[in-house]
């Protein structure tokens, strides 16, 4: 047809524009399966009640606060601003986002941007030289891959936009495009406070590839804005602590010049967590496809692109908290583009045929099969007996009140300026007037049993709180006492 | 082919912008007409030499919603909150026969108009995309008859009816979606046109179109609204007579359902499109 002739002549061969061309359709169709599935699952979940960890509550009543309080407006969970959080200034804009569409569209964008990755594995696969059924394979592999599954599945996380943004900076650098590479990383490190270290890391493979200005330029770049954003922006935000540093890296120091002299002093600590099972768990879930496709088609090549994903691997495994190295979620997710381009360079010179393609894809088919049964055992089994009575009794709480209850509750009344989890009562009071939503025979790894039954027994001493509904265990009482902290439950 | 015949290329000059706005344009108005020609006629032979003519489009979906109210809500009577159950039926069944028709039409609109495909070369999907399209006359006439039911009844309506129109656009592009796909497999294998009806019923009983989803226990709630028109129904419903906020959490993953399955239809349509010479 003339006219799709002429329309594939006019529109652009390279660049981001490249992925709008007609012939992209198809790998528009699986960005799009992948949104409509995987959202439709996130947003099942929700109305399901099934735990979410307590981050989709955390982000919605950020974005709530933001809309209406201002942009440093310190959420009732943590005591930070929202953008402490683990994303960056990007998180600002989703605000808007949550403000159109509520927590339906923050999901359906999160599934969206993974789901981007497809689209640019399919675009780089080309300007490296991919076949088809190569690209397609690297393609279903990234999206079924645990990593980003358990991050689209389990919560909301704003810094999931720094995957799309770094596949651009990848593509960007493929393609020798220094100013849109720079543009993409730029935005991807106002996404993630993680992806300052993977740019950071790919800064050093550009220069070393003979791309010296933009290799500065991402290096410089990555140590200026990690710097202001961890050194300056944050602590003032905060009023001089900063929350993410105490909480993951207190091993090495209290602050992060402080931890980079722990490690050149005792560099022993880089390799600590050798010894650990939990650790090879974690770097086994990440590598293993990808470690997989290039033994199994006998690639000796090394590509460099490694670096900058074991940089971030690296940084989660000297942590001192467990969740770190869980390969599930959105502290390892940054690192899935640049694993992924590893693969696509290392493929790009393996002998496969269509056959061999096809037989590959039965290794991310069988890791997506674990995957499902993994979630299966453990966070889908968490249902809720009594969603519909949860509807009622989480219905009956008024609009603004405080409110504390489970994470898989609060995430549906954040939209308010205190909103605890059960946590809270044991170092903090809980002041009259708040609202106790709990469900003591659902029990999730975010609140112990023993948290909520001490809860219930305060809750429903004589004089301490009136109860406004109570049906099938479920109860929400309104505190006409304080509560006072009672201490770490063990 | 060789590069010495075909002789140096002269340097192409960058498009721009505008460049790209306008051959999308003008290739869209030149389909456009066509479509808009095909739907007509489409219609025209639908409602020719009928004693009624265009009155059926009024007759079929008020004999349909005065047999659903007879079962529903005389002898099982269906609860609907604060809608009448007669307004609640009907809109239910507007919204719903604008998919369910559309994509009826779809199915034999290929297969329907082998002479024409014999003598004229046009893209196929054309042909898809105006059976789908002539049902939207059915629907403005279901519209008005839903608006004197409104009336009679006196349900009051929100502002945030505007959201539906949103909506409405997304449950066309979703119906498009299955027709295309439904026209291009018909031509390969005719059970398809046979199948169509019967999953269309099963599906319009396992979407809120009679019975309100709200009405039912969380868990199966949530199960019916993971089906894209199920949500889509249902929120156009809230839209118009709860006043509820557009923000629903399942009507976003509906909507990225509806532009996924036109994705999906017109990547299959073209596959299969150059085997319909072959087959028809």
């Amino acid at each position: 047809m003339t006219t799709e002739l002429r329309e594939t002549e006019i529109l652009p061969d390279e660049g981001i524009g490249s992925l709008l061309r007609p012939d992209r359709l198809s790998a528009w169709s699986w960005v799009l399966a992948y949104t409509a599935i995987f959202s439709t699952i996130s947003v099942l979940r929700f109305h399901l009640w099934i735990a979410n960890g307590l981050d989709l509550g955390l982000f919605e009543q950020g974005f709530w606060l933001t809309l209406h309080k201002g942009l440093l407006a310190a959420t009732s969970y943590t005591g930070y601003p929202i953008v402490e959080s683990g994303g960056s200034w990007l998180v600002y804009p989703l605000a808007l986002v949550y403000g159109v569409g509520g927590v339906g569209l923050l999901l359906v964008a999160q599934a969206f941007a993974l789901g981007l990755g497809y689209l640019f594995i399919d675009r780089i696969g080309d300007v490296v030289g991919v076949s088809r059924h190569v690209k397609h394979l690297i393609g279903m592999a990234y999206l079924l891959s645990p990593t980003i599954l358990g991050t689209n599945l389990f919560d909301f996380h704003p810094a999931v936009l720094a995957v799309p943004l770094l596949f651009w900076m990848l593509l960007a650098v493929v393609e020798g495009n220094g100013l849109s590479a720079a543009l993409a990383a730029l935005l991807a490190i106002s996404a993630s406070d993680l992806a300052p270290i993977l740019v950071l890391g790919a800064g050093v493979v550009v220069w070393w590839r003979r791309m010296p200005g933009l290799g500065i330029i991402l290096v410089i770049g990555s140590l200026v804005l990690g710097s202001i954003d961890w050194l300056v922006l944050l602590p003032t935000a905060n009023h001089g602590l900063l929350p993410d540093w105490t909480a993951y890296f207190s091993a090495l120091g209290t602050t992060p010049l402080q931890g980079v002299g722990t490690v050149l002093r005792h560099p022993g600590f880089l390799v600590a967590w050798v010894g650990e099972l939990r650790t090879w768990e974690y770097v086994g879930v990440l590598l293993v496809v990808p470690a997989g496709f290039l033994v199994l088609s006998r690639v000796h090549r090394v590509s460099a692109w490694w670096i900058p994903a074991i940089l971030l691997m690296e940084t989660n495994l000297v942590s001192a908290l467990p969740i770190r190295t869980s390969p599930f979620n959105e502290f390892s997710v940054a690192a899935v583009p640049f694993i992924f381009m590893a693969v696509i360079e290392g493929l790009s010179r393996a002998q496969l045929d269509r056959r061999r393609a096809k037989a590959l894809l039965v290794l991310p088919i069988l890791v997506f099969v674990i995957f499902v049964w993994q979630q299966h055992r453990t966070f889908w089994r968490s249902i809720p007996a009594q969603p519909t009575v949860l509807q009622t009794a989480a219905n009956a709480v008024p609009q603004g009140a405080p409110v504390l209850a489970q994470n898989f509750v609060i995430a549906h009344l954040s939209e308010r300026d205190r909103a605890w989890l059960p946590a809270r009562a044991e170092s903090r009071p809980l002041p009259t007037g708040t609202y106790v939503l709990l469900d003591p025979l659902t029990t999730t790894g975010t609140t112990p049993p023993a948290v909520l039954t001490r809860l219930t027994q305060e809750v429903l001493k004589k004089g301490q709180a009136d109860v406004v509904f109570s049906q099938s265990g479920i109860i929400l009482a309104r505190l006409v006492k304080p509560i006072s902290p009672l201490g770490e439950f063990k | 082919m060789n590069a010495i015949a075909d002789g140096p290329r002269a340097p192409r000059r960058a498009p721009t912008f505008t460049d790209i706005v306008r051959l999308r344009w003008s290739s869209l108005g030149i389909w456009f007409e066509l479509i808009r020609n095909l739907a007509v006629r489409d219609i025209e032979i639908r409602y020719k030499h009928s004693l009624l003519g265009l009155y059926w489009a009024l007759i079929n979906p008020l004999l349909t919603a005065a047999i659903y109210e007879m079962v529903f809500g005389v002898i099982l009577k269906t609860k609907t909150g604060t809608i009448p159950y007669p307004v609640f039926l009907l809109t239910g069944l507007t919204i719903w026969n604008l998919f369910g028709n559309g994509v009826t039409s779809a199915v034999g609109s290929v297969t329907g108009s082998a002479s024409l495909l014999a003598k004229v070369y046009f893209p196929r999907i054309v042909l898809p995309t105006a059976a789908v399209l002539a049902r939207l006359i059915d629907f403005l006439f279901s519209l008005v008859i839903l608006a004197v039911f409104i009336l009679v009844y006196r349900v009051p309506i929100h502002w945030t009816l505007l959201w539906a129109v949103v909506i409405l656009g997304a449950e066309f592009m979703f119906a498009l979606g299955i027709g295309y796909l439904c026209a291009a497999l018909n031509v390969l294998y005719r059970d398809v046109s046979q199948l169509v009806g019967l999953v269309l019923m099963m599906w319009m009983w396992l979407s809120p179109v009679m019975y309100a989803a709200s009405s039912l226990p969380t868990v199966v709630q949530s199960i019916l609204l993971v089906n894209p028109l199920g949500a889509l129904i249902q929120v156009q419903r809230d839209l118009i007579f709860q006043g509820a906020s557009p923000n629903i959490p399942y009507v976003w993953p509906a909507l990225a359902w509806s532009v996924f399955v036109f994705v999906a239809g017109v990547i299959v349509f073209k596959r299969i499109e150059p085997m319909f010479a072959e087959v028809m």
